[in-house]
């Protein structure tokens, strides 16, 4: 990171008693695509709402970068939790009123509401009103209030959640344009796959604390992972509990996967031999990012987690 | 100054879409005008003798002298074009709850419903966001006062009364007519701003709505209070008190009379409520009542400012 268009230095919240965030630091370069991930409670959406100014930190710094195209400050679009929206008033006035607050002028404004409604599919339903939505659509036209203001950076939060996989996949199309528009964005996701289809870069936060960043192939580089397949499930299980204590170890089925954290070169064969518990296969493998994922956040992965 | 005409406009946009704003500004102004063309309309047939369904002296009597009639007439006065202009101010009194629904439904609803998100971070200024709610809520409330006040003439014309009349019709003393709209206007805004802050610091419609109903009440159980002393003060330093004690400057209560046929005059009555008695005068009234609407404003500034939106 450079030249970040948006970036928050070691945010620590609180609220009472819980550590919300402890020290985290994320950059947003310009033209890039960062995901966000970690588990539910990880402190993504508190990380977005510093970001955008909902809340303040305890402690630590956000710097917004100037715009390329207007020289100030770069201007950035949100939707933080869950998209809200005025229920008696249509798509179209929702965001008109919007860019108004922005203060954009009218028309522009006007034209900036039916934008942002076609380039999230929204163009059709643009006069009904937003309290009939369902939560896709009501997904999509925040992601559509979030493009007005012709911002520099986005933040999003699940924007993909409720949508089905048409939807999803023209969302991706949509942050891939915007990237190319030189757009940055940083959006919060629990879908790996989309993360991996879109994102540059990735930052995994859990329990508040940035536990990884990077590209998405240099966290899978960073760990070591063991596949190992036994001919019955018992003999799986036993070998993964005798594992846990190096390892983040699961099974599912007859297989067990393993992660060093540390990444280091030890073999699990030397653990599980003395045990007769030698498997029928073991390969190593590079973590993929879900793999990468689970184990930086100590989330099982289906199956059985030892 | 664009921003914020632009943003008056989306507070528009919000407001003019809301059908139960409007419904209570229209009740309220009906509730107004109600007391107001009762006590119209008893000013009117007082003076209509012979006229059908009037008031006026038992069939078959002798017709009134003429100083009974002139100083019936005289009553009609504040009635007429132009002192009903103020006359109808008397009937304001109620305008407090246009301004306070105005400010719990935006402002707490707009925590409710999470809009207040989206329109933060669009504005970036948490004290901009308010001031443009606060001044489309003193617009809602400033034009129901003007339909009130329009109303004295309007409803004059609707009865067709005092047409062709002659009476001692007095003159609108500007003067007093400015000081009370402002001090109706002044009051209603601050009854507003004080249900803005409840919003912002419950975050919510119903919580908004509780606390400033619970602020009323006690608000109007202290004036209850005797005059004269520390409760005399503390009763016109809260905000009805504090109206109270400039109207009642302002705007005498006219004294009830009774004719009294052995002097030929118009007399004050035999039981006459006590002239209201206050502990502050009127400037210092007039400035604890600005001082509500200053503190309530910046108590809500500070609240929004300081607090996180987490909804």
């Amino acid at each position: 990171m450079t030249n970040p268009i948006l970036a928050v230095a070691n945010a620590r919240k609180s609220f009472g008693s819980l550590l919300a965030l402890d020290g985290v630091s994320v950059a947003v370069e310009r033209s890039s695509i960062v995901g966000l991930l970690g588990p539910n409670g990880a402190g993504k959406t508190t990380l977005m709402r510093i970001l955008v100014d909902l809340i303040r930190p305890d402690a630590g710094t956000v710097s917004v970068g100037l715009s390329e195209r207007s020289g100030r400050a770069a201007r950035i679009g949100a939707f933080v939790e869950r998209p809200a929206f005025y229920p008696y008033l249509t798509a179209r006035q929702n965001l008109e009123a919007l860019a108004l607050t922005a203060g954009t002028a009218m028309p522009q404004a006007g034209r900036e509401a039916q934008d942002a409604l076609a380039r999230a599919g929204l163009a059709d339903v643009a006069h009904r009103k937003t309290g009939g939505f369902s939560a896709g659509m009501r997904q999509r036209l925040g992601v559509a209030a979030a493009l007005i203001g012709d911002p520099d950076v986005l933040v999003l939060d699940e924007p993909s959640s409720g949508l089905d996989p048409a939807g999803a996949a023209e969302m991706r199309r949509l942050f891939g344009g915007l990237r190319a528009e030189g757009v940055a964005i940083l959006v919060s996701t629990h879908l790996l796959g989309e993360v991996e289809q879109v994102c540059d870069d990735v930052a995994i936060l859990n329990r508040g604390r940035l536990v990884a960043s990077g590209t998405i192939g240099s966290l899978g580089r960073k760990k070591s992972a063991w596949r190992l397949e036994y001919d019955d499930p018992g003999r799986a299980s036993r070998a993964a509990a005798a594992l846990a204590s190096r390892y983040v170890a699961s099974t599912s089925g007859a297989t067990v996967l393993l992660i060093d954290p540390d990444g280091g070169a030890s073999s699990p064969l030397d653990v599980v031999a003395p045990l007769g518990l030698l498997p029928r296969e073991a390969m190593r493998v590079k973590p993929s990012l879900e793999e990468a994922y689970l184990e930086l956040t100590g989330t099982p992965q289906g199956g059985e987690r030892s | 100054m664009g921003g914020w005409r632009w943003g008056l406009l989306a507070e528009w946009t919000r407001l003019s879409r809301r059908w139960d704003i409007g419904l209570v500004c229209a009740l309220v102004l009906a509730a107004c005008v109600a007391m107001y063309v009762g006590a119209f309309r008893a000013a009117v047939d007082v003076m209509g003798v012979g006229n059908p369904g009037s008031w006026g002296p038992v069939p078959g009597a002798p017709p009134p002298d003429d100083w009974f009639l002139a100083a019936m007439l005289s009553l009609r006065g504040p009635y007429a074009f132009p002192a009903n202009l103020l006359t109808v101010l008397d009937y304001a009194w109620l305008l407090p709850v246009v301004g306070v629904y105005t400010a719990v439904v935006t402002v707490g609803g707009d925590f409710g419903w999470g809009t207040v998100r989206p329109i933060l971070i669009a504005r970036r200024s948490r004290a901009a966001f308010l001031a443009q709610r606060s001044v489309a809520i003193a617009v809602v409330v400033s034009v129901c006062l003007a339909v009130l006040v329009a109303a004295g003439p309007v409803i004059q014309i609707a009865f067709g009364a005092f047409a062709g009349e002659r009476f001692p019709a007095p003159g609108l003393p500007l003067g007093t007519f400015a000081a009370v709209l402002g001090v109706r206007l002044v009051t209603a805004l601050a009854f507003a701003a004080v249900a803005v802050f409840l919003a912002v610091a419950t975050r919510s419609v119903s919580g908004g709505f509780a606390l400033t109903a619970a602020f009323t009440a006690v608000n109007l159980g202290l004036q209850s209070l005797p005059p004269g002393g520390a409760a005399g003060v503390l009763r016109d330093l809260t905000l009805s008190g504090s109206a109270a004690a400039v109207l009642d400057r302002l705007r005498p209560a006219p004294l009830d009379v009774v004719v009294d046929y052995d002097v030929g005059a118009l007399v004050p009555a035999a039981h006459q409520p006590l002239a209201p008695q206050h502990s502050l005068p009127p400037e210092l009234a007039a400035a604890a009542l600005l001082a509500w609407l200053v503190a309530a404003v910046a108590a809500a500034a500070w609240r929004l400012s300081s607090m996180d939106i987490t909804e």
